[in-house]
């Protein structure tokens, strides 16, 4: 695919910031990608993703599924010899995409909120209603459904969420941290 | 203020409560004070920090300063909250302008350093494998077992401590020092998946079936963790993996506060044992009960190759008062 040399410049120069990272110093030697766990599921493999940043296709990246299903093991980044923080990078491209608000595939998005919303409204995570929460707001509705059961008798799930101490401070802190990231998105 | 505090985690308090109270237990036993962090929140781990880096170090901060109140150390059991505690803590004692950042969005700002600690560290640091072995009551020298770091107890080095990010050593070390046979093994730290066993199934059933099959091969009966998300996948999830694949595996996984306290001489209803999917229970009996047989045979071994021993010496000592006697009677001819 062909792509705009001047947009792919600029946009390549603002992830390069925004990563904090020299993805430029990578020499496609592929340790990232034989290391990953995750790789099968992945459209751009590890290295491929540090090129497609050097080259400029930062869009077809933030879009891609292997942004969102990197699952943040850090194997790639303990053995990068040229010592580049790779799930750093996946971890920030996330960020972005979501300061962003882009659609992104596999329901990572739904996933994050229920969870955040959750600890936002009990302070600490309630395993149970987060599970439910996500299981409707994705239509997945009987994931995990046959461990619901067993978890109970073993006396594993809260029924009842209560609200810790401190929740409110969590919710203003969430709030005003989604505030910020969108409003600096915008303005750069 | 110096202390050690105690950060739980949202998963000990209901999917982990075995992990919570095996491990309050083994630090009392060794006698190593700490106080929960008071109204202690979720660290965020995972979705903050695939959100937004200031929410996520937000979160973290919030926690690291109620811990301030109690002490100038903190513990997580839990290697995820213990990663996303230590990754704020890090970047906030380094970087002065972004500990503003962040304070910002606190009600209360954060001013003091705290440091953050696994729970393997403190064991280590705060009684050491010699006081272990000292606590030992109950012999595991028959349970066969192999450690499982996952990704976040030894990666990365810097916030593990170890000093090798593909070989950690410090479950093994807590290990052999409660007398559980260590088994050496390639899937110390490879991934089983994590958080998306939820949204993306295939992924986790196939990356924990793996492990699975891998402690198996190693010759383990059972595998040790180290956080409630691997043993959720392992255990919990363990059945799922059989029917996606038709596999039979049926590997009991403990955490590793509850096999130093069944070697204290806790029972396995104390470690809670019963909580899991994967009962455990007849796996440890049996083992604390071929130690015994084991032992047995070790000291009969031993008894006949003492007795065999002493045969020998005194044939020997025969021998030698045989040719002293032959020299004095040659002697006396002369």
């Amino acid at each position: 695919m062909r792509y705009d040399a001047e947009v792919a410049a600029s946009l390549r120069e603002k992830i390069l910031r925004k990563v904090k990272t020299d993805v430029a110093a990578c020499y496609q030697c592929g340790n990232c990608t034989g290391s990953c766990p995750a790789v099968f599921t992945f459209d751009y493999t590890p290295n491929q993703v540090m090129r497609m940043l050097q080259v400029g296709l930062v869009e077809e990246v933030l879009c891609s599924r292997s942004v969102q299903l990197c699952v943040q093991c850090l194997t790639c980044t303990a053995r990068c010899p040229r010592e580049i923080d790779v799930a750093g990078v996946f971890e920030d491209l996330k960020t972005v995409a979501y300061a962003r608000q882009l659609d992104v595939p596999e329901d990572a998005r739904v996933f994050n909120k229920a969870f955040l919303d959750n600890v936002a409204r009990f302070g600490r995570l309630s395993e149970a209603f987060f599970l439910l929460r996500y299981n409707l707001a994705s239509r997945h509705l009987l994931n995990d459904a046959e461990l619901g059961l067993p978890m109970i008798a073993k006396g594993k799930v809260q029924l009842l969420p209560r609200k810790a101490r401190g929740t409110n401070e969590v919710a203003r802190i969430y709030r005003k941290a989604v505030e910020r990231a969108r409003s600096q998105e915008k303005v750069s | 203020m110096s202390g050690l505090a105690y950060y739980p985690g949202c998963s000990l308090r209901h999917s982990a409560a075995e992990f919570d109270v095996s491990t309050r237990v083994v630090l009392d036993a060794l006698s190593i004070e700490y106080t929960e962090v008071p109204d202690w929140t979720c660290c965020g781990s995972s979705p903050a920090h695939m959100t937004d880096h200031l929410l996520a170090q937000s979160l973290a901060a919030r926690n690291l300063r109620q811990a301030a109140m109690v002490g100038d150390r903190l513990f997580a059991p839990c290697p995820s909250c213990h990663q996303r505690e230590k990754n704020a803590a890090l970047e906030i004692h380094d970087d002065q302008v972004f500990r503003a950042e962040v304070n910002e969005l606190l009600d209360v700002p954060y001013e003091a350093d705290v440091s953050v600690l696994t729970l393997p560290e403190v064991l280590v640091q705060g009684a050491g494998p010699d006081r272990i072995k000292d606590l030992v009551k109950a012999d595991l020298c028959r349970l066969r077992v192999v450690p499982y770091y996952g990704c976040l107890l030894g990666r990365p080095k810097v916030f593990s401590g170890e000093s090798n990010d593909e070989q950690p050593v410090i479950m093994d070390v807590l290990l052999e020092a409660a007398g559980a046979d260590v088994r050496p093994w390639n899937y110390k730290t490879e991934c089983c998946g994590a958080s998306i066993g939820i949204p993306k199934a295939d992924i986790q059933r196939r990356l924990s079936r793996k492990v699975l099959e891998q402690a198996l091969e190693a010759g383990a009966e059972a595998v040790v963790v180290c956080c409630p998300l691997c043993h959720q996948n392992l255990d919990m999830r363990q059945t799922q993996i059989n029917v996606a694949f038709g596999t039979d595996l049926s590997v009991p996984v403990l955490y590793l506060t509850q096999v130093i306290g069944l070697a204290m001489g806790y029972s396995p209803e104390q470690m809670m044992l019963q909580k899991h999917f994967v009962d455990p229970r007849p796996l440890v009996a049996r083992a604390i009960e071929d130690a015994v047989a084991f032992r047995a045979e070790e000291a009969r071994v031993a008894a006949e190759k003492e007795a065999r021993r002493k045969v020998v010496e005194a044939a020997r000592a025969a021998k030698v008062a045989r040719r002293a006697a032959k020299k004095e009677d040659s002697e006396a001819a002369e």
